[in-house]
């Protein structure tokens, strides 16, 4: 089955499935990064994709409106990889009654664009049994969520994108961690965070990172364009919604003992964000650790250090 | 200095401020520059007197909303950039990057810092639209946190279709009223119809200036217009002060143009300046250039980039000029853009100016470059920042605008000048 390479957590991938297409999320698992096509100045991450799409063999490749630098992977993916066929979904920031109308009318486009792809357009029926073979798999992952599993293999079994085919490679926590730690930001690449941090008494909360649990939830029945675009703007959002971001940290940072923020160098929504979370960390009292990543998909020793040293302190 | 910080919010200071600083800069016998001195120091008496709410906003938010509105409108970003001229932002940006990174825009850090001085005008409102970097809604969300005033987001979509217009017209529209209710303004639409017509009659002007500035020699230095033409241009739209300037600033072209005379004494080479800002702390670039006879002919800036004509409906008209913004959007918009600014305007050379953390701009910028490239002409990425001097590498970016200059020599090395 030809695959199609999305690059964002808001990219409906039921109707990927739908036109018989694999859904495949684009998380390189090569830290080479292309520094001539791209400015110095972009996020690490896209730097990754772009050179990592030199070894790809994709039916397509799906971006978003999600950030200024992702715009301009869309133009330089265009422009330097003329052959690849791309589209780029237009996402609103506001997850209000306007957004969603919006936002469906862009998913109407998007399925044409797939029907294109294929030669055949999506018919209802077929996008209805994606939206269940997928809601399916859903129902999977949140029986494994309650179960309180190691939030490592779990970013590992995320990486293929959301919601996962194969869960078997997730372990259970034994007993829980000493200190609960929240992990936020924006995409972690560097799994082996998590299993440093656990492995050093600390438990991780769910990871609310984009490469963590940013998925979807369940979509309703109804008309399947209007009910995916509800589900993907009513999602766990990322930094670049419109104001419903500070209200979940707020509830989050209460519930642990440390926080620890890992932002991707230049990624603008959470490095501003950052300036929110600290001062939630300040008016509860509650420590904050921000990393900056580089796209090393390793963790190094300085970073381990790091987090040795910030758990030590609130063990 | 915290006296001149309390004073610099006083009404009665910028009363008395004004007419001694009009006077002192008309000695440059500058006709613009003296309205835009005058200009600042009324909206920012204006801002302090607090007998009209004070509304935030970002450069690209259509300033003519806010006249439209009858309330004053302040552009943290364009105060940050007026403070980098003074070479005032190293404290604000070290205060502002204590809480942001530093890897975001320094203009942000700029204005966030410059909150604990106390000398910006308090806000009743901040309108920001996510219109062209991620900055202007990430930036106003914290803004607004910090100083618990409302924030009202513009969405503006990517997309340009009547859809995205549509969906920009309804924001517009909940906005407006939104804004009433929050500042307890009665203001009628017809205020708002009243500012468009003018910020349309500006923009007629603004053409009329574009137009005369692809004259040979240069008539108009480009630094300037990167500066506060292009203040103007963000802040003074809608009122009948901007209408003055840019009719003054037509009226000194006009006159060089007749006159065949450039602002430089030898003009050898005529380069395009891409990127919204350049680096506005003290800097040897522009007298560089000037020294080497290399014309800023024209800046990316300043392109007159609104529809016309537009629908009478204020929201629509609003809408329309938003979508058709070259910068938002996929990259073509601006490669039309540069490639319509390097025939009208006899360019020898591009530079792009790649401001850190300006992801919107230099992440486009290699692009770009392939399009001048291929067109012959020499292409500089200038990597630099706008607001911050401890970011500015002096030696390096010499050397690279010496090489660009060579570069220059040899392309058009058999050019009658």
């Amino acid at each position: 089955m030809e695959k199609i390479g999305y690059l964002c957590t808001y990219v409906p991938v039921e109707l990927v499935e739908a036109a018989g297409f694999r859904p495949r999320r684009i998380i390189p698992g090569s830290s080479e990064k292309d520094e001539v096509l791209l400015d110095p100045n972009v996020c690490p991450y896209l730097k990754a994709v772009l050179s990592g799409l030199r070894n790809e063999s994709l039916g397509g490749l799906v971006f978003i409106n999600s950030c200024d630098g992702m715009r301009r992977l869309y133009d330089a993916v265009r422009w330097f990889y003329p052959s690849l066929e791309v589209y780029i979904l237009d996402v609103p920031r506001s997850s209000d009654e306007k957004g969603v109308l919006y936002y469906r009318e862009v998913i109407g486009d998007f399925s044409r664009w797939l029907g294109d792809l294929r030669g055949r357009s999506l018919s209802e029926e077929e996008v209805r049994e994606a939206i269940d073979r997928c809601n399916r798999r859903r129902r999977a992952f949140f029986e494994v969520l309650k179960k309180r599993p190691r939030a490592g293999d779990l970013l590992r079994a995320l990486k293929g994108g959301f919601p996962p085919e194969d869960l078997s490679g997730v372990r259970l926590k034994e007993d829980g961690g000493k200190v609960k730690v929240l992990v936020t930001g924006s995409l972690l690449e560097a799994d082996g965070i998590l299993d440093w941090l656990e492995e050093l008494g600390g438990e991780v909360l769910i990871p609310d990172v984009c490469s963590g649990l940013r998925g979807a939830g369940y979509v309703k029945e109804g008309e399947p364009f209007l009910a995916l675009a509800k589900a993907y703007l009513e999602k766990p959002p990322c930094a670049r919604m419109k104001g419903i971001r500070r209200q979940l940290l707020q509830k989050a940072v209460e519930e642990v003992r440390a926080v620890l923020a890992y932002i991707p160098k230049f990624c603008d929504h959470y490095l501003y964000e950052l300036a929110t979370l600290r001062e939630i960390c300040k008016g509860k009292g509650r420590p904050l650790l921000h990393l900056e990543g580089e796209y090393t998909l390793g963790v190094p020793e300085g970073i381990k250090t790091r987090i040795q040293a910030f758990l030590e302190r609130w063990r | 200095m915290r006296f001149l910080y309390k004073a610099l919010r006083s009404p009665n200071f910028w009363r008395v401020l004004k007419p001694l600083v009009c006077l002192y800069v008309s000695r440059e016998r500058n006709r613009p520059f003296t309205l835009w001195v005058e200009f600042l120091c009324w909206v920012l008496g204006e801002a302090s007197k607090r007998k009209r709410p004070v509304v935030w906003i970002n450069s690209f938010f259509p300033v003519e909303f806010v006249y439209g509105l009858g309330a004053v409108p302040f552009l943290p970003e364009l105060f940050s950039a007026i403070v980098a001229y003074f070479n005032w932002t190293r404290g604000p940006i070290l205060k502002g990057s204590s809480l942001l990174s530093t890897d975001v825009c320094s203009f942000y850090r700029c204005a966030m810092g410059l909150l604990d001085y106390e000398v910006l005008p308090t806000p009743d409102l901040i309108i920001s639209c996510s219109q062209i970097c991620d900055g202007t809604k990430a930036f106003y969300e914290v803004l607004s946190h910090r100083m618990g005033v409302s924030h009202l987001l513009l969405d503006v979509p990517y997309r340009k279709d009547k859809r995205a217009k549509a969906y920009i017209k309804d924001q517009l529209i909940e906005i407006f009223e939104e804004a009433r209710r929050l500042l307890d303004l009665r203001t009628p639409v017809e205020e708002l119809k009243r500012s468009l017509e003018i910020a349309r009659g500006t923009e007629s002007v603004m053409r009329e200036v574009a137009k005369l500035r692809r004259a040979v020699p240069a008539p108009f230095p480009g630094s300037e217009g990167m500066s506060y033409v292009a203040g103007m241009s963000f802040w003074s739209l809608g009122s009948e002060r901007g209408l003055r300037f840019f009719e003054a600033l037509r009226d000194r072209i006009l006159r060089r143009v007749k006159e065949r005379r450039g602002y430089l004494p030898e003009e050898r080479f005529r380069v395009l300046w891409l990127h919204h800002i350049r680096p506005y702390y003290p800097n040897p670039i522009v007298s560089f250039l000037n020294e080497k006879g290399v014309a800023i002919a024209y800046e990316e800036v300043n392109y007159p980039w609104w529809p016309v004509p537009r629908g009478d409906d204020p929201f629509e008209d609003l809408a329309e000029k938003i979508c058709a913004n070259p910068w938002g959007g996929p990259i073509e918009g601006r490669i039309e853009l540069v490639e319509r600014l390097v025939e009208d305007y006899r360019i020898h050379g591009v530079i792009h100016f790649s401001h850190w953390g300006c992801r919107q701009s230099t992440g486009g910028a290699m692009v770009i470059g392939e399009v001048v490239k291929r067109r012959g002409i020499p292409y500089l990425i200038l990597p630099g920042d706008g607001a911050d001097p401890d970011n500015y590498s002096p030696g390096q970016t010499m050397t690279r605008l010496q090489a660009f200059l060579e570069v220059l020599q040899q392309r058009w090395r058999f050019m009658r000048v």
